[in-house]
């Protein structure tokens, strides 16, 4: 069962989101900030991170650079969820790093296929 | 055309080098804090009421939905109240009952406030919330008897534009907010440079063409740690330097200016000095104007656009309104001199007139005082109040307007025409 860790300061969406995905095979585990989420990152290697962008400590720009700096976490794709316009998440997600992004508001039936795509194919 | 002593004066025009207050600046009447509170169906109450938990909380619920949510932590809170003087005490939440419907913040600096966080719970939006809470805003600015009160409103946020628009704000300037992920630059850094400690990089700080945004003015530096700065000597003899806060993670309030030559060069060769000592630093730069020169060189050094925002002023003292005229106009205005026998009319005006511009500001309390200043050298602005004793109002303002006709003259009151909001 891939494990996905959503990284979200906001309790609701990370409910929600848990919920879908959940149910669509995964296994979800979540941290509230930055801080929280890079340690549990470390701690239980996770199949994909869904990163948001807005974090009270750091950003989720600041933060994927710190996850790509563990040598633990190479290759874990890493997937901005964001509000931004696509023109300006493109930008900002091939400037940053991550392996994508997916945009909010989230639509719940194309999550779990969302998700899926960043996975090794074996995996989703 | 004003009346005094029942003969009809002749008040100078523009076209003769003079402005006088007159009522396009009028802006709609506040009401009072009372009215305020027996307007509304829900409480608009003083921030200071609540823990800065609870501040960040009822904050952050209001952001949720924002395409930019940016979220606080309580710490990042006290932080932000800290660096851009937020005055808790002045700040307002909009509660029924005990539900949080929204809040906003209040800056305050000498002769200037700043509206900041102002925002309405989702759900709870387009009920007056806002504008209440932007009142409440507003009549605390009055009741510390400030003129000039500055927001940025993100771009596209359009019934949070309206309402300022309603309630006498102007568009000043359109801002860009960027982001650089760390690496090196790809420039070499060719030149001489020379690295600053904080107070010699405040120094330069202040040397800035006005207007400067809140967040990165001289007062936000000062009250931030490692803030440093970097100056440059091109091989060409440009000139230049840039100022920054270098926070645990980010670099930011990254803040060039160039001195002599060309910005790009400029600033190219002090970002290539930068990131090749800070390689792995993320950076982060809020509320560069879209007419900055130095704009080409952020993005040539990496920088992408996040998002923009529209920087508003509201000024209620007319003469200000002129001189921000003025200042928009990019008339030279290197000295002024204010001369009124209103101690706050002076203060209001020296202090807000160094938010709008550069300009040295001596003050002056009769007119054969500030006569005998323009004899020894003259002003490139007068503020005068037409009552001061000595030579009166006028009598200075016409043989400064003979003597020095270069210098823009404003009355600060004229017979018949009062402070517009009071």
């Amino acid at each position: 069962m891939p494990k996905v860790l959503i990284i979200d300061d906001n309790a609701d969406h990370i409910r929600m989101t848990g919920r879908v995905l959940t149910r669509a095979g995964y296994q979800v585990f979540s941290a509230s900030d930055g801080e929280t989420g890079l340690d549990l990152a470390i701690a239980d290697r996770p199949d994909v991170i869904l990163l948001d962008l807005g974090l009270p400590d750091v950003d989720g720009q600041t933060l994927v650079g710190w996850l790509r700096r563990e040598p633990v976490l190479e290759g874990v794709p890493i997937v901005a969820v964001t509000a931004w316009p696509d023109d300006v998440a493109a930008q900002m997600v091939a400037a940053y790093g991550f392996d994508g992004y997916i945009s909010k508001p989230i639509t719940f039936a194309n999550l779990g296929n969302q998700v899926a795509a960043y996975l090794p194919s074996d995996d989703a | 055309m004003v009346q005094q002593d029942d003969t009809v004066v002749q008040l100078p025009s523009k076209s003769t080098g003079f402005w006088y207050p007159d009522t396009d600046v009028e802006v709609l009447p506040l009401p009072t804090f009372s009215e305020i509170a027996s307007t509304y169906q829900f409480q608009v109450i003083p921030a200071n009421r609540f823990t800065m938990e609870q501040l960040t909380d009822a904050y952050n619920q209001t952001r949720v939905d924002y395409v930019v949510p940016m979220p606080m932590s309580v710490a990042r809170l006290v932080e932000y109240v800290h660096v851009y003087d937020v005055d808790i005490d002045r700040s307002a939440v909009a509660m029924d009952g005990d539900q949080v419907l929204g809040l906003g913040m209040l800056g305050a600096r000498p002769g200037c406030t700043w509206i900041t966080r102002l925002g309405v719970v989702p759900g709870r939006r387009r009920r007056g919330v806002g504008e209440a809470v932007l009142l409440y805003l507003l009549a605390a600015s009055e009741q510390m008897g400030i003129d000039l009160t500055t927001l940025d409103v993100i771009r596209g946020n359009a019934p949070a534009h309206r309402l300022f628009l309603k309630w006498g704000f102007h568009e000043t300037r359109e801002l860009i907010i960027l982001r650089r992920p760390p690496g090196p630059s790809s420039t070499a850094s060719v030149g001489q440079f020379h690295w600053l400690d904080k107070k010699e990089a405040l120094k330069l700080a202040d040397t800035r063409p006005r207007p400067i945004s809140w967040l990165n003015a001289v007062s936000s530096l000062g009250n931030s740690d490692h803030v440093m700065g970097l100056t440059v000597t091109l091989p060409d003899g440009g000139h230049g330097w840039l100022v920054f806060q270098k926070k645990r993670f980010i670099l930011t309030r990254l803040t060039i200016r160039t001195t002599k030559g060309d910005p790009m060069a400029v600033g190219r060769a002090l970002f290539a000095q930068l990131y090749e000592k800070y390689p792995d630093m993320d950076s982060n730069m809020e509320n560069v104007s879209t007419t900055n020169p130095h704009l080409p060189a952020f993005f040539d050094v990496g920088f992408v656009e996040s998002f923009r925002r529209i920087e508003m002023y509201r000024v209620t003292h007319p003469a200000l309104a002129h001189a921000a005229r003025l200042v928009r106009g990019n008339i030279a205005l290197r000295r002024a001199l204010v001369v009124d026998t209103e101690e706050a009319t002076v203060f209001s005006i020296r202090d807000s007139m160094k938010t709008l511009s550069n300009c040295d500001i001596t003050v002056a309390t009769s007119g054969e005082q500030a006569w005998r200043l323009f004899q020894q050298q003259p002003f490139d602005l007068l503020f005068a109040d037409y009552k001061i004793p000595g030579a009166d109002g006028m009598t200075l303002v016409e043989r400064v307007r003979q003597s020095y006709p270069r210098t823009s003259i404003i009355l600060t009151s004229a017979p018949g025409v009062g402070r517009s909001h009071r």
